[in-house]
């Protein structure tokens, strides 16, 4: 069966630039599913992670000009929603409490039912909400989107040493919190 | 120092690493937001030609806009504008399909539907593998038609709108497909014939 032959990020830039605002949605198309994930893991809930990727990719489209192909497109998107991510959970934060109390006791997830899925799935945001905003941020851009450390300095801005302390005090912060769950 | 994660971390990563189904609404309404904003940005290099749609009356329909290269799309129903002073494409209309030649590299389609009482419409086609779930249809409002934007080799696809996930149905707009009475009925569209 034959399929679409790829064009590169860097070839549907141009087209935006020479002024096809529409060929922009293939760029949508390409990222949005893919960093919706990472922005609602991020952000805590799918509401403010919609928002963080709106304005992520209006702001891009709007930088556009600006984007180099040296860099990879992917990574210059998620640098603007790691930013974007920031300023909503920031204004989140400012407004209401999103996550439930760190002291909560909070009960064993039967994981074998697949009923008890959503559970689970709420004790792992429990869980990263307990971190610190740039721990979350590192833990889950080292291993849930797998970049390397130097990626990380490009799309963070933070230097390398700094990301790996982030990610070390993750792990052992989620290993602390997912220990107490169990050993209740 | 070590960050490998061992249990009970490799549970929680197992759980974020699932793929998640982004809203198809929500990602629709970046287009729409793209829309609105959408003007000529300013490009680095001067010398770029732009294009310019000039006095192409375009109706409503529900088929699909063709656009040659990569320099442009032409969505059907509306009128295009691209910056002063440029040499308009070449521009042919037949039924209510409108190609316009802009530059002859890349082609992107796209595909229109309108069908206002249907909660989805999707694409299906030998570039999805006529597999509606890879190419759903979005629509800015409920009195806007449905659509979608693909980039597509230049030759023959056959393609089908899939209403609601269960009926599938040709382009009303688009030229037939040969009948074959162990297929769904579909459309044809020939891409990067224009000139």
């Amino acid at each position: 069966m034959k399929s679409a032959p790829p064009f590169s990020d860097a070839a549907v830039v141009r087209q935006v630039l020479d002024g096809d605002a529409e060929a922009f949605g293939v760029l949508v198309e390409r990222y949005y599913d893919h960093y919706a994930r990472f922005a609602r893991h991020l952000v805590g809930n799918r509401e403010d992670a919609e928002e963080v990727l709106q304005d992520t990719f209006l702001r891009a489209y709007h930088a556009l000009a600006k984007y180099e192909e040296k860099e990879r497109f992917g990574a210059w998107l998620l640098r603007i929603l790691v930013n974007r991510a920031r300023t909503v959970s920031a204004r989140r934060k400012r407004r209401e409490r999103l996550f439930p109390e760190a002291d909560a006791g909070w009960a064993e997830v039967a994981e074998a039912h697949p009923a008890e899925r959503a559970a689970l799935r709420e004790e792992v945001h429990r869980a990263l909400a307990l971190l610190a905003v740039d721990q979350r941020e590192a833990f889950l851009l080292r291993y849930v989107e797998g970049l390397t450390y130097e990626e990380m300095v490009g799309v963070t801005g933070a230097g390398l040493s700094a990301l790996k302390m982030r990610v070390k005090r993750a792990c052992d912060r989620l290993r602390e919190i997912l220990n107490e769950v169990h050993h209740v | 120092m070590s960050d490998h994660p061992v249990e009970p971390l490799e549970r929680l990563l197992a759980e974020l690493r699932e793929p998640d189904t982004a809203d198809p609404i929500a990602k629709g309404r970046v287009m729409d937001a793209v829309r609105r904003a959408a003007r000529p940005p300013r490009h680095p290099e001067d010398a770029r030609r732009r294009t310019r749609m000039a006095g192409a009356r375009l109706t409503s329909v529900a088929g699909v806009a063709l656009a040659a290269g990569v320099a442009g799309l032409i969505t059907a129903g509306a009128r295009a504008s691209y910056g002063d002073g440029d040499a308009a494409p070449a521009v042919h209309v037949f039924g209510d399909t409108v190609a316009a030649t802009l530059r002859d590299t890349l082609r992107l389609v796209r595909f229109m539907f309108v069908a206002p009482a249907a909660q989805r419409v999707a694409l299906a086609g030998e570039f999805n593998r006529w597999n509606p779930s890879a190419t759903p249809l979005h629509r800015p409002s409920p009195d806007e038609p449905w659509s979608v934007a693909l980039r597509l080799p230049a030759g023959r696809h056959d393609y089908a709108f899939v209403v609601d996930d269960t009926q599938w149905v040709s382009d009303p707009r688009g030229t037939p497909a040969d009948p074959n009475e162990l297929a769904p009925p579909r459309s044809v569209i020939v891409v990067g014939t224009e000139r």
